[in-house]
């Protein structure tokens, strides 16, 4: 929960604590501010696992999916 | 004035004019919630239970102590106690957040308070005081609205004067031996100060209007109420039996239709006419910081030919030029407001309730009520609190000094807030000034980093606020100096920029 969570005195302007000022509002931003420290690890290890898998897709499949659309609307020759 | 007009063959008679009245700049803000923060809202709520049917599973399985209330293990066969969505709620959200909520106090709640520090362990289940306690902490969420709430002074030599004569305990009740002289003095000095016929006081606010509401009205009635009346309110008029219409927040449009269609509808089945009307209003709703309508209402009052039960808990003391309330801010006699009811417990620093009218309604609900045949009567050492508080507020400079200091307090609040970019609900002249907060994660950060700076705040979530409208109250006091609502307004507009609060920016 929220209780081992620094406080902040005012609004940072180090380079250090501004990131970690954005830490602070994407916790609270997304709700995991309120939960234990080991449920955030789980759900940052799963949201970094679904963004991962998310880009690789892309990586890898999103070339061939444009070129299919685009030779079928007749945009490009195939 | 304007004059006499003929129409129609009827003579209509002049119409009075209108004096200046606070009704002519009378707006108030609700600000819609902005789409964004709906949306986050709703994500905090919904990552926070996901977590939290986790947790339950975990608990279940036995892979985590289950610090819950349970059933004991010889109970298979019954039916689970412990399975509603309120106890889901409280282990899973409420928990996490509940060194926000009940900080024990070892002080006068006056200005400046003192908070006992605590350790909370096994995240929120269980805490241990730390044995150091905070001093100093500027006092912003007691209803101390006149600072009648202090351990010295006038009022406090009083009450000790009153133990010595009177002892602590009435060990009665109103009907047999617990009728002492002071509650009838404090009857007639408050029938006095409100300018009404009698008056009769109760030992427990939240009592006067749950157990009196029952005796005004029964089967066969109608019961006007507003949405966001108070807990005891609901109550009163639960347990009273009667017909129950809910009309929408100080909506004088809603309330005329709901009107009309109660008297030209009837009784549910049968369509018989109703007994009687009852509207139920309060002064000053303390969740939104809102005003009622008043001359509104009793234009519908007279027109419809029904009755009105003012509520003014929060706005007795704190409302008007010399305190007595909604209707003197309005220039109102108060005879025109059929049933007056209050609190003693918010401006006058004690404790118990009172309702005011015609002398006939009063000895209705002396030989009627519950409260006044069962309950025991207010304690002498309380009563002798309010009678040196109403002396103060009525006939001294003191009582003058205060409700103006009042008065410019919540306009300096309340335009600080404004102008920093907070959005505040209610009515500029309410002593309660609630600032939005839609997320509870904001929620819980706003009153932790508050503490940290030395203010104590009340912040209230979802049961008592809808769902997605999470807010900061803050009660404004005769006894806060200029110096501390200006540091006030100094934390809260750095912790704004800290947590992005400021949504009309």
């Amino acid at each position: 929960m929220g209780f081992d969570f620094k406080l902040f005195g005012k609004k940072p302007t180090s380079v250090v604590g501004y990131i970690e000022w954005l830490y602070f509002i994407y916790c609270i931003t997304t709700g995991i501010y309120m939960l234990d420290p080991w449920e955030r690890t789980v759900f940052n290890t799963c949201l970094i696992l679904l963004l991962s898998m998310s880009f690789y897709t892309a990586y890898a499949f999103l070339p061939q999916h444009i070129f299919a659309m685009l030779s079928h609307f007749g945009l490009m020759d195939t | 004035m304007t004059p006499d007009c003929r129409e129609n063959g009827f003579k209509r008679p002049a119409k009075l004019q209108q004096k200046d009245s606070p009704l002519k700049q009378f707006q108030e803000d609700f600000e819609p919630t902005p789409l964004y923060m709906a949306i986050i809202t709703y994500i905090n709520y919904g990552v926070i239970t996901l977590f939290g049917f986790l947790r339950d599973f975990l608990r279940k399985h036995g892979f985590e102590k289950n610090h819950a209330s349970a059933e004991a293990d010889d109970m298979d066969g019954f039916v689970s106690l412990y399975a509603s969505f309120e106890n889901f709620y409280t282990r899973n959200i409420y928990n996490r957040l509940h060194d926000v909520f009940n900080r024990p106090i070892c002080s006068a709640p006056g200005p400046v308070i003192k908070i006992m520090e605590r350790e909370f362990l096994q995240s929120g289940w269980s805490y241990k005081f730390t044995g150091k306690v905070l001093d100093g902490i500027v006092n912003l969420g007691s209803y101390n609205y006149l600072g009648f709430a202090e351990n010295s002074g006038v009022c406090a030599d009083a009450s000790i004067k009153a133990i010595q004569k009177y002892g602590n305990g009435v060990c009665s009740s109103r009907c047999e031996v617990g009728n002492l002289d002071i509650h009838a003095e404090l009857e007639e000095k408050m029938a006095r100060y409100l300018d009404v016929d009698a008056c009769v006081t109760f030992g427990m606010g939240f009592a006067t209007n749950s157990m009196n509401i029952p005796c005004l009205v029964g089967k066969g009635c109608l019961i006007l109420s507003d949405e966001l009346n108070h807990a005891s309110l609901v109550l009163g008029c639960r347990l009273s039996g009667a017909n129950v219409t809910i009309f929408k927040h100080n909506d004088m449009k809603d309330l005329e239709l709901k009107l009309r269609n109660a008297i030209v509808n009837g009784q549910p089945r049968g369509y018989r006419p109703w007994r009687k009307i009852l509207i139920i209003v309060e002064g000053v709703y303390s969740m939104e910081g809102s005003i009622i309508n008043l001359p509104e209402v009793l234009k519908l009052k007279k027109k419809y030919k029904a009755y009105v039960f003012l509520d003014e808990a929060h706005s007795i003391g704190a409302l008007g030029a010399t305190g007595r309330g909604v209707t003197e801010y309005f220039g109102i006699h108060p005879k025109e407001v059929d049933v007056m009811m209050g609190t003693f417990t918010k401006s006058f620093g004690a404790a118990g309730g009172y309702i005011a009218g015609t002398k006939s309604l009063v000895e209705h609900l002396r030989a009627k009520s519950h409260s006044a045949c069962y309950a025991t009567s207010m304690a002498p050492p309380v009563c002798r609190q309010i009678l040196s508080s109403l002396e103060v507020i009525s006939a001294t400079e003191e009582g003058k000094r205060r409700i103006e200091k009042l008065a410019s307090n919540c306009k300096m609040f309340r335009q600080g807030l404004k102008k920093l970019g907070f959005i505040v609900y209610g009515n500029d002249d309410s002593p309660v000034v609630p600032a939005l907060i839609y997320s509870p994660c904001k929620v819980g950060a706003f009153s932790r980093e508050m503490l940290s700076r030395g203010f104590g705040v009340v912040v209230v979530g979802f049961p008592a606020t809808p769902i997605v409208e999470a807010r900061v109250r803050f009660c404004i006091s005769a006894a806060l100096t200029e110096k501390n609502l200006q540091d006030a307004l100094d934390a809260i507009s750095s912790i704004g920029d800290i947590l992005q609060i400021k949504y009309k920016k």
